[in-house]
């Protein structure tokens, strides 16, 4: 009698554990876990202590002391940051609509390929993987350096003293070039997108005479809109925080032409030890992304294009 | 149909240029992580024979090597490969003859500090831990070594108590103990300057001889006068050379030194405008692809002359091709006679961590770092000259002729009496000026001042609220 008791409370116990368990909320919860614990330990902790580090005087050596909005204050006088705003805008000028149309023409071309077009995708998107690193960061370096192929190519062609990374002017275009490299992850995008036109938009268009040309821009432009603001928005928003190139290629220089905002936060807050200073910087850069992103999407009604709306 | 065989011919060339690409990188990364993998398999191989070495030696030796079985503290330096190579060795040696069991760590200049900075944050600093003369930013991480030096746990009877000053703050405590001595010097290359037909560096030339011969080589036989140039070394000397008292850091490092008077940058910025426009010094971007002495030019006879601590002399030396010989110089003077802005300091130094909990142990391995004939030997002032005198006696009787160069030299350096005049300090400030300073010397050759002498002082001007954020 009493085993049997405890037998049904086991039972008991155990279901109510299982039905725990079984719960959709718990079982939601503990898959997400990982991404949880991980935002919370590194990204929104994180971001409420630089949020209370941007209002104090902290040198990483010594304990923070409270400055009010003295950070904020000395960084609209400072030159070295609005300079950082001026060149990021630039490279984020150039360079992602440089990425954009490398991975749109690519993804079109790839639309046509019959044959082996997984292969081509996958080897397309190897750069996506490997070009944020260090490692090939040197490669561009020493491809654009003074001596590489390239400059050589360019100074064969006449111009005798160029030199990429000397120049004000131009060091920055290595440096968007190897971004537009890594298109991998907008071409697949933009390659699914254009899958899902239909064929015969392109048909009927073409019986009434269209070119390539003209298709493109009334058919295929417009139906993948949608798309475009999506890879557009993600990568204003890469842009905007770029760093390891400039970072290893160019640090900054020359005359910081490539002293990009992330890596002024950088050497604000590891070379200078201006952590809360650094902090301060993070936070207006976040804001400045953040109004980018909204400016862009409320003006996106103008030009994107929805089919469900029509 | 003939779109497609485009299409395809399209995908397979630009398939083959990125294949190309992705070729490079594996090229570049590849040698690096053998490398990588052969020093690992070297550092087990000789763990594996370590035991009985460590029982040879202990039977050989009992002149009191302390024991320390079971007891680990950690060490980390920064440099380049031959002296993580000898540190190593070291190392190796003294883990061997004590029982101590040594963790280290190398890196790089800059991802040293930043490793340096971060455990600093995190208050866990390694036991022993190289520190140049940028201590003071520091200081409240490192523990002063009087305790341990009057303690005798680090013995400083063959160190002459100047040298022991260099690594001591205003009040007295030793903050740590100087690896090494040198000094700022300029390697050149003598068959350039004959081939120019410019006369050779002699001990009182001027900044204009300087420029001269720059401009000279430069036009006689293509080479670069001298391609990377070292701003921070160059405001100092200009600065300190003006006269007796200046600098351009006040002695104690709390301020600046100069008067207010400018003249001096500002011809500074002139000078260096005018040698970059001729090419006969390099440009900033390829100033930026040289990334330490064995990439320079003056390896390969492009270049004539580098400017380097002492220490690197030797590192130098065996990174030039066959042929070329190079010698050393003072640095140039304002005035022929006047201010040589030289100084003889300390290259870099053994700090302990404040936060240690193996004090006893750290103190007995920076003594063995610093006194032992042994590891010197093996160390052969890489890190500069050696300031046990017996230490130094025994590699100077030992050295090649290299290396006595720079022996000499050194000596030469001491001898100069005015060497007193000239500040050692480097303030917290020193890093974010020394860049501000590499993007003013930019923006001139870039064309954006039209004068030397407006450059000087829009910098002054910035120097000083920089220097004032940090106080």
């Amino acid at each position: 009698m009493a085993k049997t008791m405890n037998k049904s409370a086991e039972t008991s116990g155990r279901s109510s554990f299982s039905k725990f368990m079984n719960n959709d909320n718990t079982v939601g919860y503990i898959f997400a876990a990982p991404f949880i614990i991980g935002f919370l330990a590194f990204t929104l902790i994180p971001m409420c202590i630089s949020f209370y580090y941007s209002f104090t005087n902290y040198k990483i050596t010594k304990a923070p002391t409270w400055a009010g909005l003295n950070n904020y204050i000395t960084l609209l006088g400072d030159e070295h940051f609005w300079n950082s705003i001026k060149v990021t805008f630039e490279y984020v000028l150039f360079g992602v609509p440089s990425k954009l149309i490398a991975a749109l023409l690519i993804a079109m071309l790839l639309t046509h390929a019959k044959r082996m077009q997984g292969f081509y995708r996958a080897v397309y998107y190897i750069p996506s993987l490997i070009g944020g690193s260090v490692a090939v960061a040197l490669v561009w370096k020493q491809m654009f350096s003074s001596t590489g192929p390239i400059v050589s190519m360019i100074q064969a062609l006449g111009a005798e003293d160029f030199n990429f990374f000397g120049s004000t002017q131009y060091a920055f275009i290595p440096l968007v070039i190897g971004n537009a490299w890594q298109f991998g992850s907008s071409m697949l995008i933009f390659a699914a997108g254009l899958k899902q036109i239909p064929k015969d938009y392109y048909e009927s268009a073409m019986i009434d005479g269209a070119g390539a040309v003209k298709r493109f821009f009334s058919i295929t432009l417009p139906c993948l809109s949608p798309i475009i603001l999506f890879n557009l928005i993600m990568q204003l928003i890469s842009g905007f925080m770029t760093f390891t190139s400039a970072f290893i290629i160019t640090e900054g220089g020359p005359n910081e032409a490539t002293n990009y905002i992330s890596l002024y936060i950088y050497n604000n807050a590891f070379s200078y030890h201006k952590m809360g200073y650094a902090c301060a910087l993070s936070w207006v850069m976040l804001v400045i992304i953040t109004v980018v992103t909204l400016v862009v999407f409320k003006t996106s009604n103008k030009w994107v294009f929805y089919e469900s709306e029509q | 149909m003939k779109f497609k065989k485009v299409c395809a011919c399209v995908l397979a060339a630009s398939m083959v240029m990125s294949l190309a690409a992705c070729g490079s990188a594996a090229e570049e990364t590849a040698p690096a992580a053998e490398t990588t993998a052969a020093a690992a398999e070297d550092t087990a191989d000789e763990a594996a024979a370590e035991t009985p070495a460590a029982e040879t030696t202990a039977a050989a030796d009992e002149s009191g090597y302390p024991d320390y079985s079971g007891v680990t503290i950690r060490f980390a330096w920064w440099g380049s490969q031959p002296r993580h190579d000898a540190t190593i060795k070291v190392i190796e040696q003294y883990e061997a003859l004590t029982g101590l069991n040594i963790e280290y760590e190398y890196y790089d200049f800059s991802g040293y500090f930043t490793q340096l900075d971060t455990l600093v944050a995190a208050d866990d600093v390694w036991d022993v831990f190289q520190m140049g003369n940028n201590w003071a930013t520091y200081y409240d991480a490192i523990e002063p070594l009087n305790e341990y030096i009057d303690g005798g746990a680090i013995d400083t009877s063959n160190i002459n108590a100047p040298l022991m000053q260099v690594t001591q703050d205003y009040d007295g405590n030793q903050m740590g103990i100087s690896l090494g001595t040198n000094c700022r010097c300029i390697a050149y290359n003598p068959a350039l300057f004959e081939e120019a037909g410019v006369p050779e560096p002699t001990d009182n030339w001027t900044w204009d001889d300087f420029a001269n011969a720059c401009l000279q080589i430069h036009e006689k036989t293509g080479a670069y006068g001298m391609d990377k140039l070292e701003y921070f070394t160059l405001l100092g000397s200009y600065c300190t050379q003006m006269g007796e008292g200046y600098n351009f850091f006040s002695m104690d490092g709390s301020d600046f030194s100069f008067n207010d008077d400018t003249s001096a940058i500002a011809q500074m910025f002139d000078t260096f405008a005018e040698l970059e426009a001729a090419g006969a010094v390099a440009d900033p971007g390829v100033q930026a692809e040289i990334v330490d002495e064995q990439a320079d030019y003056i390896c390969t006879g492009e270049s004539a002359m580098l400017l380097i601590p002492s220490n690197k002399f030797v590192a130098l030396n065996e990174a030039v091709q066959d042929g070329i010989e190079l010698k050393l110089a003072l640095l140039p003077r304002l005035y022929a006679d006047g201010q040589s802005g030289m100084l003889v300091r300390s290259s870099q130094m053994l700090c302990m961590s404040a936060a240690s909990e193996q004090k006893e142990a750290a103190a007995s391995f920076m003594d063995y770092m610093i006194n032992s004939t042994e590891a010197n030997e093996i160390l052969n002032g890489e890190r500069g000259v050696p300031i046990n005198t017996t230490v130094r006696e025994d590699l100077a009787s030992k050295s090649d002729e290299i290396t006595a160069e720079v022996y000499e030299f050194i000596d030469k350096v001491s001898s100069i009496e005015d060497t007193a005049n000239t500040t050692n300090a480097e303030p917290d400030a020193q890093t974010e000026l020394s860049q501000v300073l590499q993007q003013y010397f930019e923006a001139m050759f870039a064309g954006d001042y039209a004068s030397g002498q407006e450059c000087a002082d829009a910098f002054y001007e910035e120097a000083k609220t920089i220097f004032a954020s940090y106080q």
